[in-house]
């Protein structure tokens, strides 16, 4: 097999969740949620999971969305979940659409993105087609890191791209229980795993999508057969009112970062037993060439 | 003793005396000079001063020695360091905690301008730049298809009709393709909201010579401004609208941001300047084309709108990126299975250019690998360019990407 064996057309309903916080980020929405849609040979179905968005801006919302389905031909679903106001429901959110996708045998495949971060366009024909020339549950590819700037009027500017920070270089399996180098956005899942037990860990309030991951590492065959083609981009804003993750240079200074901590130990106390299989092993069967 | 005897060993004595004179002023001078080099070192150090205000906000210790061990080691104050040595041996860039990004690349020569002149940038009152008011242009749209699919062209065309705030008079298609698409013209006919035009040869006649045969036909009309796209993409709400505010006077090209991954030249954040515009979509106004007769006939394929941008420099107008005006065209996966057609044409493409613009040395490279798979450079006589008075040109086309860029990783 050789690497553009991956990029052949293949035929897979894939449902994506995007969760989307606030109303003012549409800038940065538009740009994730036309990359989703512009998948080419495979059909996604995005589904758009909005939090305690009240009448008006889910109308906005829809309205905004329907420039995207009048282009692509594609109904966009929308999920308001609405819980009390000053909750974070970030896990309940993508249960919903976990449930969702349950409840539609029509999907074979499901994944994520962020609103802010975007995927390249044939990303998930290759993350199929690794599932399925590995015949595994999970395929993951390459992240790059996209550094933007905000100049205050909603204009994002990309002033660098760079390889990682998530590297896959010489990564097994079991180093995921010490960091987590699998974006939500770089892996695509089998519905075939989704019993009733996977579920985001509604008690975490930070590293929801890394405690999912975990679950699944456990008991998923995961195919690094593109392991080193980049799939998606992270994108990191600085000077900006999106708000990025923790271990990274552009973070606020004075960010509190005991929420990550706290969640952290949490995690290795549920996970810290883990059994994983000591390497990303499933690399060896393949070209190393891949 | 005579008075002569005496008068001799005074004068002796007396130019003795002036020549100590005088090598106490020359050593004095010496002085002097150092005198001067005391006042470069007192503008030295207040520059230094300057340096440690401006430094010392955004200056973090922390990661500062966590990057350079070595600082760490010595035990030496990290602010301190950096004034001494850090400067000179760019460190803040190497531990990635100055944002050097905003700038071109071939701005600033040390780390002393990146920091007089940081926080600049952003400063829109002091651009003193009017954009453009867009409800003077009258725009059509020019579409260059090779062998498309219908659903692209369809999705395009949708794009365009969901344009707000701008005024589009029709569209102009050329139709390269080589073998039979899979749709009528009327089927695309039946979806804008525009009357659309349709053009062919019966082959490809290239990009260049198709955008140059619709412009001519979009300004024989009422037309003023010709907004050419590739048809294997889309706009984003508002773009056509927000790119026209980029059209000023002084301007003779706008281009579009590319999604999901724009293209890594360098444009200024607010002003949208830029080296030179691509092609992929674009604004040309229809003096513009008067001028420069459009895209070249020499160049079939690639790098025609490199060219094209750096004739419209030379007329002396300005090349623009609308840094709020997205379309979306993604081909960062198609390097993965690239044909060697492409290759060829890109490289053909290149070598033109090249030799158009005088690099000699570096169409020869290109001449070299185009012979390495079987393919020879047509024989042909190209117009090439005298840049003795355009240095800002010339400097460009010398750097890797025809201009400042910024780092991207090649796929």
């Amino acid at each position: 097999m050789e690497v553009q064996d991956l990029f052949q057309k293949v035929n897979a309903n894939i449902a994506v969740a995007i969760r989307i916080h606030k109303i003012d980020t549409f800038s940065v929405f538009q740009r994730s949620l036309s990359s989703v849609l512009s998948q080419e040979n495979v059909i996604v179905y995005p589904i758009i999971i909005s939090q305690n968005f009240s009448e008006d801006q889910s109308y906005l919302l829809k309205e905004f969305c329907s420039y995207f389905e009048f282009l692509f031909n594609r109904e966009i679903f929308i999920i308001n979940y609405e819980e009390s106001p000053g909750v974070d429901c970030r896990s309940a959110m993508l249960n919903v659409f976990l449930e969702y996708v349950r409840n539609n045998d029509f999907f074979e495949y499901f994944g994520f993105l962020d609103y802010d971060d975007v995927i390249f366009s044939r990303s998930y024909t290759v993350l199929v087609n690794s599932c399925r020339f590995a015949q595994m549950e999970v395929a993951y590819g390459g992240i790059l890191r996209e550094i933007m700037v905000d100049s205050g009027d909603n204009r994002f500017f990309t002033t660098r791209w760079e390889k990682g920070p998530f590297s896959l270089d010489d990564k097994r399996r079991s180093d995921l229980i010490n960091g987590n180098f699998l974006p939500i956005h770089s892996y695509l899942v089998s519905t075939s795993v989704l019993t009733s037990s996977v579920q985001f860990d509604e008690r975490l309030l930070r590293l929801e999508d890394y405690d999912f991951l975990l679950q699944l590492a456990s008991f998923c065959k995961f195919s690094p057969l593109a392991r080193k083609i980049p799939v998606g981009s992270y994108r990191f804003y600085r000077s900006s009112s999106v708000t990025n993750s923790t271990h990274h240079e552009f973070s606020p200074k004075n960010l509190d970062t005991s929420p990550w901590l706290d969640a952290m130990e949490f995690l290795l106390e549920k996970h810290g037993d883990l059994s994983l299989v000591d390497t990303f092993a499933e690399v060896h069967l393949f070209n190393a060439s891949l | 003793m005579d008075m002569g005897v005496v008068l001799i060993i005074f004068l002796r004595a007396f130019f003795q005396k002036t020549k100590s004179i005088y090598l106490y002023i020359f050593s004095r001078k010496g002085n002097v000079n150092k005198t001067s080099d005391f006042s470069s070192q007192y503008q030295f150090n207040k520059q230094k001063e300057e340096l440690f205000n401006k430094i010392k906000p955004i200056f973090n210790s922390e990661k500062y020695l966590k990057v350079h061990v070595d600082v760490k080691d010595s035990g030496m104050d990290p602010l301190d360091h950096y004034i001494k040595y850090g400067v000179y041996e760019h460190r803040l860039q190497r531990a990635n905690l100055l944002d050097i990004d905003l700038y071109p690349d071939s701005a600033f020569e040390s780390e002393w301008d990146l920091l007089i002149h940081h926080g600049d940038i952003l400063n829109y009152e002091n651009l003193n730049i009017k954009f453009g008011v867009d409800n003077k242009f009258d725009i059509s749209i020019g579409i260059v298809i090779y062998n498309n699919d219908f659903h692209e062209i369809e999705r395009l065309i949708k794009s365009i009709n969901l344009q707000k705030n701008c005024n589009i008079n029709s569209i102009f298609i050329f139709d390269c393709s080589d073998k039979n698409i899979n749709f009528l013209y009327e089927d695309i006919n039946n979806i804008a909201d525009f009357e659309v035009f349709w053009y062919s040869e019966g082959g490809n006649i290239g990009f260049g010579r198709a955008h140059n045969f619709l412009m001519s036909k979009v300004f024989a009309v009422s037309s003023n401004v010709y907004l050419g796209l590739n048809p294997d993409g889309f706009l984003f709400p508002g773009s056509v609208s927000n790119s026209l505010k980029f059209l000023l006077d002084d301007t003779g090209i706008v281009d579009f941001l590319t999604e999901p991954l724009s293209h890594p030249k360098y444009y200024h954040p607010v002003t949208g300047e830029t080296s030179w515009s691509s092609g992929v979509a674009f604004l040309i106004p229809d003096f513009i084309f008067k001028i420069t007769g459009g895209f070249s006939d020499d160049i079939h394929l690639y790098a025609e709108d490199v060219d094209l941008s750096f004739r419209i420099r030379m007329a002396g107008y300005k090349c623009r990126t609308a840094t709020n005006a997205l379309f979306f065209h993604d081909v960062y996966h198609r390097d993965y299975n690239i044909n060697i057609a492409r290759e060829l044409d890109m490289l053909l493409g290149n070598w033109c250019f090249l030799k158009r613009w005088g690099q000699i040395d570096r169409a020869a490279q290109v001449e070299a690998r185009l012979v390495t798979l079987g393919e020879s450079v047509p024989k042909v006589d190209l117009k090439v360019f005298d840049l003795s008075n355009y240095p800002s040109i010339l400097s460009d086309i010398e750097r890797s990407r025809y201009g400042s860029s910024r780092p991207f990783p090649e796929s």
